[in-house]
């Protein structure tokens, strides 16, 4: 299976997250998105239903891979199967990016299909920078890599997470997908600036931008993914385009609750009224 | 360093801990269980969610706040081993078997076990099958030594319920008249789960069906195996019950002896 001929394998302006409940939204109206993300880790199977939209959809649409599996971070080896398989439906697909979070999900056999945070420390670095060397090796081709929400921070830790995430990428050589949303939460948990998170990181390994919605939860935010997005992580969205320019694709992500597509159409707006009016553009009502 | 850091989240994540993890720094908002108690119960409500998506027909037929509390218990005793959450749940149908609480309703095992399957083929490849327009043109003794197989995507259960009956009731409620009521004593049943192109799907067969499908996993010929069903029906029935197999697209391959072959 191949894209047809005249879809171009680029990401570019705001995309959304490609959800199983809007197959049909899509491929009945195939309404005007640049590009889909596709939770790659819930095509992974060898057939079915998935698969078979996966394909329809591809014909229309340029894709993004956006893994949660790989366990970046972990200790554990990288699970060759996975990445194999990964790896075919890269060369099936020809997505423009592909990514997975800054973080470990499994330890001594025990998976926690969560993305748990690591500590911020030299040798954390090191670790991590192999091993996304080694997955960007096995796939043959630059992989971008996401700053996670997080809850908790551990005592080792002697780096701030921005410094963390700059040196991991430096030293990879990999590409940054930036959430947003997990900054403004992570920065709310832990007391820290976002927009100083932002100085920190190396603009022109920017690739993506998240955006997506919280939950508060009164002593701590928690990043659900199952909401519109809130209004200080669109201030934050602003000021991330003043700084880098409106040229860095964006998505809007939405995992839980999963409203209506018109609904996901109208935070796209929402994103491209913002980036039209960093650029100057005219706004379209 | 790393490794024993992340040997005691995982454990706080998967076994609660007595002691505040002493790794996790304190914070005025949260203490350190607190913030580990978050990711805890974060892993613990996504395998809950997993199990009720995997097994929709148990969780329509106990009620979501049951299902979620039973689910929870098995999440405590199951900690995930594989990287890929659709294994999850493969011991779920014996947990539910064993679930003294669940002791009045016996049929709910083999429901689970339905619902398993059902998930494990959705994601398979779709069959492919074999052109039975060929057998007409087979000698008698290539037909006896004929070998049939079956496609990879079928499953079947044996149960001594009407099974197909009550998991259609949970599995599509709305499609159930309101007058619809199953007799739990009708007898058993063998229910086969199976895929037909994309679809999953699901039907019950007579005994002689089931003898069939036995018979060829077995991979014996099909001149043994009419000879083993002979004692309880005739050539008759056996070839009726190979059409029905035909019929349902569940025979994905036909080995004949060319060797044996009277008018090649
Ligand atoms: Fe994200």
């Amino acid at each position: 299976m191949t894209m047809s001929a005249s879809v171009q394998n680029k990401c570019e302006g705001v995309g959304i997250g490609l959800r199983s409940a809007h197959y049909q939204d899509i491929l009945g109206s195939l309404p005007d998105i640049p590009w889909f993300e596709v939770l790659i880790d819930n095509y992974m199977n060898e057939g079915g239903y998935p698969l078979y939209y996966l394909d329809q959809i591809s014909q229309h649409y340029p894709l993004s891979f956006h893994s949660v599996g790989l366990s970046l971070g972990g200790m554990e080896a990288l699970e060759q199967t996975s990445i194999a398989r990964l790896k075919s439906l890269i060369d099936r697909y020809q997505p423009a990016l592909v990514s997975d979070h800054l973080c470990w999900t499994a330890h001594a056999g025990l998976h926690s299909h969560d993305l748990l945070p690591m500590p911020y420390t030299a040798e954390a670095v090191r670790h991590v920078a192999a091993r996304i060397d080694q997955v960007q090796n096995a796939l043959g081709r630059r992989i971008l890599v996401e700053n996670v929400s997080s809850y908790m921070q551990y005592q080792c830790s002697d780096l701030s997470e921005a410094q963390f995430f700059a040196e991991v990428v430096e030293s990879a050589d990999c590409d940054i997908l930036c959430d947003l949303n997990n900054i403004y939460v992570s920065a709310s948990n832990h007391d820290f600036d976002a927009m100083r998170y932002l100085e920190q990181l190396p603009v022109s390994r920017i690739r993506e931008l998240h955006l997506a919605g919280y939950e508060d939860q009164g002593r701590y935010l928690l990043d659900t993914h199952g909401e519109a997005v809130h209004a200080p992580v669109w201030a934050l969205y602003e000021q991330a385009l003043q700084r880098w320019g409106d040229t860095v694709p964006t998505l809007i992500e939405w995992d839980n609750n999963i409203p209506a597509f018109s609904v996901l159409l109208a935070e796209r707006d929402k994103a491209l009224q913002i980036s039209r009016r960093i650029s100057g553009d005219p706004v379209c009502a | 360093m790393l490794e024993t850091l992340y040997q005691q989240v995982i454990e706080g994540i998967y076994h609660e801990a007595k002691d505040p993890p002493a790794f996790v720094e304190h914070k005025q908002t949260l203490s350190a269980a607190e913030q580990l108690g978050i990711y805890r119960d974060s892993v613990h409500g996504n395998l809950v969610i997993a199990l009720g998506d995997i097994f929709p027909a148990v969780k329509e037929a106990l009620g979501a706040t049951f299902f979620d509390a039973m689910a929870s218990r098995y999440v405590a005793q199951h900690p995930s081993r594989s990287p890929r959450l659709d294994d999850y749940g493969e011991h779920f149908p014996a947990f539910v078997a064993s679930f003294e609480p669940l002791a009045d309703y016996p049929y709910m095992r083999d429901v689970a076990q339905l619902d398993w399957h059902w998930h494990r083929l959705f994601h398979m490849s779709s069959p492919t099958v074999v052109a039975f327009d060929s057998l007409a043109t087979l000698a008698p003794a290539q037909i006896e030594s004929m070998q049939l197989g079956l496609i990879p995507a079928l499953v079947w259960i044996d149960s001594a319920y009407p099974l197909e009956k009550i998991w259609r009731l949970s599995r599509f409620p709305e499609q159930a008249a309101s007058t619809d009521s199953i007799d739990l004593n009708e007898g058993a049943s063998t229910v086969v789960v199976y895929r037909f192109g994309l679809d999953t799907l699901v039907t019950s067969i007579d005994p002689l069906c089931r003898d069939l499908l036995i018979a060829i996993k077995k991979r014996k010929s099909f001149g043994t195996i009419c000879e083993e069903l002979g004692s309880k029906c005739g050539p008759e029935q056996i070839n009726q019950a190979l059409a029905t197999l035909v019929q349902h697209h569940w025979i994905s391959e036909l080995i004949v002896d060319t060797e044996s072959s009277g008018n090649a």
